[in-house]
């Protein structure tokens, strides 16, 4: 296939990232680029930090040491399953671009220069996004098609953080899913791809759930990124009101998400 | 509250905007939509906006209104945390802002049953917590009704929010 694709990884130990590459290969796409985000600069620590508060020490234990699924649920509904059910070993991300001739740009800041620079020699027909953080016009500009993204929340109601956890508050259980979507200048309100629905009648808990959704978000990711590249799917257009923006959930809640799932799933 | 009845709601409410009306005979009533920097938010706002959302509810001058003020909320979250009312220049002044948004957010999960209106206020009830002494926060009324809404989330819990 003659399409070229570059993957914007949020560190390199990323497993979503890594997933991501490997089905896009298994799909014949060729993966040129993998730019990546320096784990350790300060400004990143700042904004995340800012963000996501406590919550960052454990984002960061579980990405970089144990370097697995969002926990120790068993069973196999979780990235790392299927990473080995698909014989797909785990190494780090510049490791496997330098064994698959893929080049690897290391960088700070996503909407650098450098970055513009390297877009610019590389000229991708689209890139996926697996995280790193918001990103500005300069490189969706220079991005082909887009900058696909695959958001864990059903857009347009959905945007923004901790959307798994607001339609279980909500008791809005028919809208729990992922959107694929190319990112715009705001804050998940660009053209929707595919929206794909998770029943939560299956998982006991959030962990299970979020699980769920690791296994899950590769798939759609490399299924919209080849869908918008061959014309299969066609973007549809987000309204600005058509939903509202999310933020992190406050710790009061946090017991009745759990509460909310476990009884659906004993129902 | 020793009674979570609907009866006693509307008893601490009416108490509150009761208490707001006194305080602020001389109110001019918002016509406009918010414009830049809403760091100068006051209680005196807050009544304005409230008057207006009883009224009617989906009228979008009251909505973007509290729009605004919840996304100021939840932005500055880990500094209103974090800094709490220093966060707009001074303990004072930031004080006195934090509770109009703080009560503006109580009243509108309330009245709303929303839970993303709930989620403000427990923010802002964290973040005036560290600004008051126990005495300060058992006498107020706009304090106490903040204090209520983020100890009852069963009243917003399970309500979709309408747009």
């Amino acid at each position: 296939m003659k399409f070229k694709v570059i993957v914007i990884s949020p560190n390199p130990y990323s497993r979503y990232t890594l997933t991501t590459i490997y089905l896009l290969k298994r799909m014949n796409i060729k993966v040129t680029a993998v730019i990546c985000l320096k784990m350790f600069n300060i400004n990143r620590i700042k904004s995340e930090l800012r963000r996501d508060g406590a919550r960052l020490f454990k984002k960061i234990y579980r990405k970089l040491v144990v370097k697995g699924s969002e926990n120790t649920v068993a069973g196999n509904d979780n990235i790392v399953a299927y990473m080995s059910e698909n014989d797909m070993p785990f190494m780090s991300v510049p490791k496997f671009c330098k064994q698959h001739n893929i080049s690897f740009f290391s960088t700070s800041d996503l909407n650098s220069d450098s970055v513009h620079a390297f877009l610019d020699k590389q000229k991708p027909d689209c890139i996926a996004f697996t995280g790193g953080g918001l990103l500005r016009q300069g490189i969706i500009d220079r991005s082909g098609k887009g900058i696909i993204n695959c958001h864990m929340g059903v857009l347009p109601y959905y945007r923004g953080m901790d959307v798994v956890q607001w339609p279980i508050l909500n008791k809005d259980l028919d809208n729990i899913g992922m959107t694929t979507h190319i990112i715009d200048a705001g804050v998940d309100t660009g053209p929707i791809l595919e929206i794909t629905k998770i029943d939560p009648s299956n998982y006991p808990d959030l962990s299970s759930l979020r699980n769920a959704f690791e296994r899950l978000m590769p798939q759609a990711l490399v299924r919209a990124c080849i869908g918008l590249l061959e014309g299969n799917l066609t973007p549809s257009h987000q309204e600005p009101e058509d939903g509202i923006q999310h933020f992190v959930i406050n710790k009061r809640l946090t017991s009745y998400v759990n509460q909310i799932l476990h009884k659906n799933y004993l129902n | 509250m020793d009674k979570n009845t609907t009866s006693n709601w509307e008893v601490l409410i009416n108490k509150t905007i009761r208490n707001l009306i006194y305080d602020f005979k001389d109110k001019n009533n918002i016509t406009e939509l918010p414009k830049g920097k809403i760091s100068e938010f006051s209680l005196q706002q807050t009544l304005e906006i409230y008057t207006l959302l009883e009224k009617d509810d989906k009228k979008e001058l009251v909505n973007t209104w509290i729009e605004k003020v919840r996304k100021f909320i939840e932005i500055n979250r880990p500094r209103l945390v974090i800094n709490s009312a220093q966060r707009f220049g001074g303990t004072a002044k930031g004080i006195d802002s934090l509770e109009g948004m703080g009560t503006l957010m109580a009243l509108t999960a309330y009245t709303k049953k929303s839970i993303i209106y709930y989620n403000a206020t427990c923010t802002v009830w964290d973040a005036l917590h560290k600004s008051y002494n126990d005495k300060q926060l058992k006498t107020k009324t706009t304090l106490n009704l903040i204090h209520q809404v983020t100890n009852n989330p069963q009243y917003c819990i399970g309500r979709k929010h309408e747009i």
